[in-house]
């Protein structure tokens, strides 16, 4: 930051919040064919917000940049990791949205932010300007947090909890794996990306076990006393998997303490666990650009004004998706993907002068436990002027008698319905 | 003694606990509502894959469908668990939003 202290800076960001909301009133409609909104981070939370930017005010000047030439969607990746799939149909493009909307299309890493000049700078050096500012990041692992597991440690034991190589490592790794083997999976702590991931994971790699290397088993190790989903999940292992999933409660062993990648152990509290294959899934934080642009406070993710999704602590930039606090939100594809668009309608209100109203989303995400099994949890979030943050007005998960076979197709057309809603 | 109109209260009561979180407040805007149902049934309502597109659907029949799977009248899966987050009238304003899409 130039020209102004950090403190003095954020001293002055609450009055400037509040200004930045006043901020459209001296627009015309005429100016808001000018105003740039760039949008960084091509997933689920990003790509929804740049197209339905472009859906509310098609005179906006969006631009969606994306560092990774190929993006891989999370929801998806324990089917790509059990077999059933290549990994390239895990494939999302951002380019229907430059020909069906006119986004602007940027691949490249955005390296620094400017808050004060509004612009960001790309690493081949140029600037891109901005009125507003949207950041979809992601999630970042914390490899501070287990001893033993570092992003060294990733390369040989990968966590695969973001999609791409490392699903296909680990896959290998299953493959490789002899009949009788133990396969360990350490579910974290702490908000992270897709609750209820480490359980549809250990199902579907159950699955692949069951008719390939039967005696096989799966065992989570767990930093938490309970999960998503769980009536369901053991209802499901017990009907699909009987004796082949174990899940170990913090409860019983501890927490986490260790772990040896080299002799595929992990040590809890009071245990001690030997692996033929380990998955290491840590405890994760925000996307590292909305760290380093000091977006997140000391939990690690991004306060935000849960209207708009501009961050708390600086202003005219928003954040969406996982680096986000909404709670009770979960971290999810589907929750950015709502998120995405409060933003989208809140920027396109703020520029015509107008205070954001209340929002209104939803959250629903299935987990697949075999082919034609599947369970979904939901929920409906509004803002409660009382409690100052969103509440879920009605949540649940799939009824107990629920045909899983029909959530399965459900969760198959929730796939093609997101992607389209996101990409397209 | 007959039970019913206790039932029927106990129903009530909870059908309400399911509604605004700040009853007094004001309801988010139509399109905010509709918006968010595009993550399952398509952007404006436009499915592309088996689950039932809900655009250019008669406002009537939209909103008597939401009060059926609200209630339990009508059993979904998921649908039963969606509409209890919402009121009468927010199914009012989709209903509007989704009939001319």
């Amino acid at each position: 930051m130039t020209g102004i202290t950090r403190r003095s800076f954020l001293a002055l960001a609450g009055t400037a919040g509040a200004l930045s909301l006043m901020g459209g009133c001296a627009a015309t409609s005429t100016q808001s064919a000018r105003r740039k909104v760039v949008v960084v981070g091509g997933g689920y939370g990003g790509a929804t917000a740049a197209k339905y930017l472009k859906l509310f005010d098609p005179g906006l000047d969006v631009t969606l940049i994306e560092k990774r030439k190929t993006y891989y969607s999370g929801p998806g990746s324990n089917e790509v990791l059990a077999g059933w799939h290549e990994l390239a149909w895990l494939r999302r493009s951002q380019e229907g949205l430059q020909k069906n909307h006119g986004v602007h299309l940027i691949h490249g890493k955005v390296t620094e932010i400017d808050p004060e000049r509004r612009s960001v700078e790309l690493k081949d050096g140029s600037e891109i300007p901005y009125d507003r500012l949207v950041l979809s990041p992601g999630v970042d692992m914390r490899f501070d947090a287990i001893e033993g597991y570092n992003l060294k440690a990733s390369k040989r034991i990968p966590h695969a909890w973001r999609p791409g190589k490392q699903t296909l490592q680990l896959h290998n790794q299953i493959k490789a794996m002899r009949n009788g083997g133990v396969v360990v999976i350490t579910a974290p702590s702490g908000p992270y990306r897709c609750p209820p991931g480490p359980y549809e994971r250990a199902s579907l790699i159950a699955h692949y076990l069951k008719q390939h290397k039967p005696r096989s088993k799966v065992i989570i190790l767990d930093d938490k006393t309970q999960f998503s989903k769980q009536a369901l999940f053991f209802k499901g292992w017990e009907e699909l998997y009987p004796g082949m999933v174990e899940w170990v409660s913090s409860e019983k062993e501890g927490k986490i303490d260790h772990v040896d990648v080299k002799k595929l152990t992990v040590a809890t509290e009071f245990n001690h666990h030997s692996a033929d294959v380990l998955n290491i899934i840590p405890p994760q934080k925000a996307g590292w650009l909305a760290r380093k642009a000091e977006l997140a406070d000391a939990s690690g993710w991004c306060p935000v004004e849960l209207h708009s999704f501009e961050s708390t602590l600086i202003p005219n930039i928003h954040v969406i998706g996982d680096s986000c606090i909404a709670t009770p939100m979960p971290k999810s594809a589907f929750s950015a993907n709502s998120q995405a668009k409060i933003c989208a309608h809140a920027i396109v209100e703020l520029f015509k002068g107008n205070p954001p109203g209340p929002p209104s989303l939803i959250n629903h995400c299935y987990s697949v436990l075999a082919p034609d099994y599947a369970i979904s949890i939901t929920g409906v979030y509004e803002y409660s002027v009382t409690e100052r943050q969103l509440v879920a007005t009605s949540s649940g998960e799939t009824p107990m008698d629920a045909d899983r076979q029909k959530e399965a197709e459900f969760a198959r057309s929730w796939r093609e319905n997101i992607t389209a809603d996101t990409f397209e | 003694m007959n039970q019913t109109p206790i039932v029927l209260l106990a129903a009530m009561l909870a059908m309400n606990t399911a509604q605004a979180a700040d009853p007094a407040a004001r309801r988010p805007a139509d399109e905010i509502l509709a918006h968010a149902c595009s993550g399952c049934h398509g952007t404006f309502g436009h499915s592309s894959s088996p689950t039932p597109s809900i655009a250019g659907k008669a406002e009537e029949e939209f909103i008597a469908a939401m009060r059926e799977f609200k209630s339990g009248q009508r059993v979904s899966s998921i649908m039963n668990r969606i509409a209890r987050g919402y009121t009468d009238e927010d199914f009012v304003a989709m209903g509007q939003f989704f009939k001319n899409r």
